[in-house]
């Protein structure tokens, strides 16, 4: 722990204190384990869009206005091209860092916003829980004796479902600014004989070091470039928050705002699906590459999720219904970049949408058994094989 | 210590004098916190005298009830401002009120039924609601228990708006059952089955609770029946004791049967609310060590105990906002076991959080008040002199 009593405190002067924390920073490089990052894509995201399959005839016939050809697209392989926005998503399947996870979803999708959204933020398609998946691991990562902070949701939005606990109280900050202190508070001397306040106590010491070491990353990171997005915005926070060290284990971000989200186009889609996945792209490339500087990218792993995808279609006004399965991305250094599955057959369809063939909770699996280490079982009420998507 | 000198009523003396640390301890668990001249007035009542008053204030209740039901009136309500506005009203009381208890009380219920807005859609619903566990709130628990089997947003929350025969009530029966009453781990499936079957008929009908008798299963029980059933059972008393103990005795200790016995046998005889927290407060118990700073003070308590010491008024939208953000959004429990709490209040991030709220309403106070702060805080505790923001944000001040 920081070497800071009352008197250093009260000795030295406030940028004596922040120094000492910077350093402290430093002494303990990566004392933490690994880092998972979710982002909800709110609205159902056009996956036949996204991943476009532009040698398909069927896509071509079906999508008369909104189709990509072959000159639109970014070709990554196997009759496949992303969207012409995602051009970060390009460069960084090219580079190893992206895995494109194909038909995800589980059996019957429910085609319903705020029931689909439920069922993914729960992992319980059939009896909604109380609690999100992430809510429980926070929940199970975190003694209610520790003080530790498991789990964030950085958004401007209400905290989603996924990150509700029974019994954590999970932070939401829309900026690295909302945890710092606004006058320095008097570090506890330990020792005291009523257990509840030295509990009070450590807990408080460790919260101002937090606090102090997130402000010297605040002042002394150098320029990293994110683009202006609030999704940029709230990679950059998370990126921060990496950097101060305080134990986080997971972050939740969104884009697409409140139900029924930016992802949800019925109507001129193409430039709102355009807009919406360039801020995705550019943001994901931009955090990637701020934390490749500090070799933290091997630490981090991103996914994506979104209730579900759309229907193949297109419903007369240049826009789509509400579909089924749909690709989730994973990113980070330990990512096996790549496709992963098999686009799922349009001559196939379940009512006009792409079927699933890999469970979503497999996905969800993968993150707790292999990334951040914790048994997916309890937290998802049942085994699910995960994937072998990391390296 | 024997139960019934546990239970017995604190008479000051040489080994546990009363004293300013004590009368504060009073004020903070019976109500959210004090301000000095509350703290003189309980010093010279002495503690038997100022339970009296925290029970049965000497004070115009009815004046602040006709302005603070004015602000509430279902006309004052907008179904778009949502449930925030009803529980943004209840702060104001809280603040305001001359009668603490009661609306500490008012949350204790709240957070032991656990009806989340957030389920129930509709702000007048969950007015209602806590318009009902007000009025109830150091009333009879037998009698708020029927009140609550009829209650439209209880009924809502727990997935019961329309029950049918062929679709019994079960998530509402299992929260009578194992939340409500008996407890957890004590009713079998089939018993929650049975009590659901009791329930079918029992909807709310735009807004109102409705039965429809040609819903109800002829077969079974009435719910009526299931209610006394349960309220005869003495897990039931044991469990409103146990809650009521953890609120206002100590939340670091689980007590033995033998100390919550006494309590639990009286209080299932009359069900009475007011008794069982006289006894409680009055008790060698609640002045001893074993209770003394053994809970932490959950968001909202942390926030007015700042606010009532420096008799500085709150901005209920803004307070609203910033409780939620440190956990606790009031008529929205996360979970229908209500908030965790105790020491899930306090992490890395809400620290940080409960020290900016207390600095923002230092800040908002005036001068000569702020100066008041640290002779009526800790006076016991703390022998050396701190600023009133070092003060509050002393890990004895999470602490009630």
């Amino acid at each position: 722990m920081m070497p800071l009593t009352r008197r250093t405190l009260l000795m030295a002067p406030a940028a004596g204190w922040l120094m000492q924390a910077a350093q402290a920073a430093v002494d303990h490089p990566d004392p933490y384990g690994t880092v998972l990052v979710v982002l909800q894509l709110a609205g159902g995201n056009d996956g036949l869009n996204t991943v476009v399959p532009y040698q398909d005839d069927q896509y071509a016939r079906a999508r008369s206005t909104l189709r990509l050809g072959a000159g639109q697209v970014l070709k990554i392989g196997a009759g496949l091209g992303f969207h012409p926005e995602l051009r970060g998503f390009a460069r960084l399947l090219q580079a190893g860092r992206l895995a494109v996870l194909q038909g995800v979803g589980y059996p019957h999708m429910h085609r319903d916003h705020n029931i689909g959204m439920r069922n993914w933020q729960t992992a319980s398609p059939i009896a909604a829980g109380q609690t999100g998946w992430l809510g429980r691991a926070a929940d199970r990562a975190s003694d209610p004796g520790s003080g530790n902070v498991p789990a964030v949701f950085v958004g401007e939005i209400a905290q989603p479902l996924s990150i509700r606990a029974r019994q954590v109280v999970v932070p939401a900050i829309a900026a690295a600014e909302d945890w710092t202190l606004a006058a320095s508070a008097a570090v506890p001397d330990a020792g005291r004989a009523n257990p509840l306040a030295n509990f009070a106590a450590r807990t408080s010491t460790a919260a101002f070091a937090d606090a102090c070491r997130l402000d010297a990353v605040l002042h002394s990171s150098g320029p990293r470039l994110y683009p202006q997005f609030p999704l940029a915005q709230s990679f950059q926070t998370v990126a921060r928050l990496m950097r101060a060290e305080m134990g986080i284990r997971i972050f939740l971000v969104e884009l697409g705002g409140p139900s029924p989200g930016g992802f949800d186009n019925h109507s001129n889609q193409a430039g709102n699906h355009a807009a919406i996945l360039r801020e995705l792209s550019e943001s994901v490339a931009a955090f990637c590459d701020d934390l490749a500087q500090d070799r933290l990218l091997d630490r981090m792993l991103l996914m994506t999720y979104s209730e579900f995808g759309r229907q193949l279609t297109e419903n007369g006004r240049h826009g789509t219904g509400h579909g089924a399965a749909a690709p989730v991305f994973l990113a980070g250094g330990k990512v096996k970049g790549g496709l992963v599955g098999a686009h799922p057959g349009l001559s196939d369809l379940d009512d006009d949408a792409p079927k699933p063939h890999t469970d979503f909770r497999a996905v969800y699996a993968t993150a707790l058994d292999r990334w951040l280490g914790m048994p997916s079982r309890p937290i998802l009420g049942q085994d699910f094989q995960p994937l072998d998507v990391l390296g | 210590m024997f139960a019934s000198d546990a239970w017995a009523p604190y008479q000051p003396g040489a080994g546990r004098p009363w004293d300013l640390a004590l009368a504060a301890h009073l004020l903070r668990r019976a109500g959210f916190g004090a301000n000095w001249s509350q703290l003189r007035q309980a010093l010279a009542d002495g503690p038997q005298a100022a339970v009296d008053r925290l029970l049965a204030p000497p004070a115009d209740l009815e004046s602040f009830e006709r302005r603070a039901s004015a602000l509430e009136a279902p006309s004052e309500i907008s179904e778009s401002a949502g449930a925030g506005e009803c529980a943004q009203l209840w702060l104001y009381r809280m603040r305001e009120t001359p009668w603490p208890l009661l609306e500490k009380m008012t949350l204790f219920w709240h957070n032991y039924f656990a009806v989340a807005a957030e389920r129930v859609g509709k702000a007048c619903l969950m007015a209602q609601h806590l318009r009902l566990l007000r009025r109830n709130a150091l009333g009879r628990f037998d009698a708020m228990l029927r009140d609550i089997s009829r209650d439209p947003a209880t009924l809502i929350a727990l997935d019961a708006r329309s029950t049918l025969k062929a679709k019994p009530p079960e998530a509402f029966a299992a929260a009578l059952l194992d939340l409500y009453t008996l407890g957890p781990g004590l009713s079998s499936a089939s018993d929650v089955r049975e009590a659901a079957r009791a329930f079918t008929g029992w909807s709310v009908l735009r807004d109102e609770f409705h039965y429809r008798e040609s819903e109800h299963d002829a077969g079974a029980k009435s719910g009526d029946e299931v209610v006394a059933t349960v309220l005869k059972n003495p897990a039931t008393a044991r469990r409103v004791v146990r809650r009521l103990y953890a609120w206002l005795v100590s939340e670091t200790e689980s007590p033995d049967d033998a100390l919550i016995a006494p309590l639990a046998e009286s209080f299932a005889k009359d069900y009475d609310i007011a008794k069982l927290t006289g006894v409680m407060l009055r008790s060698n118990r609640f002045f001893s060590a074993a209770s003394y700073r053994q809970r932490v003070k959950s968001p909202v308590e942390y926030a007015l105990s700042i606010a009532t010491a420096l008799d500085a008024p709150v901005a209920p939208a803004t307070l609203y906002g910033q409780l939620a953000r440190l956990g606790q959004r009031l008529l929205d429990p996360p979970t229908k076991e209500g908030w965790a709490g105790g020491r899930r209040w306090l992490n890395r991030y809400t620290i940080v959080g409960r020290s900016n709220l207390a600095a923002a309403l230092l800040a908002a106070a005036k001068p000569e008040k702020q100066e008041r702060v640290p002779e009526l805080l800790l006076q016991n505790e703390i022998k050396q002199e701190l600023t009133p923001y070092a003060l509050v944000t002393l890990p004895e001040f999470h602490l009630s």
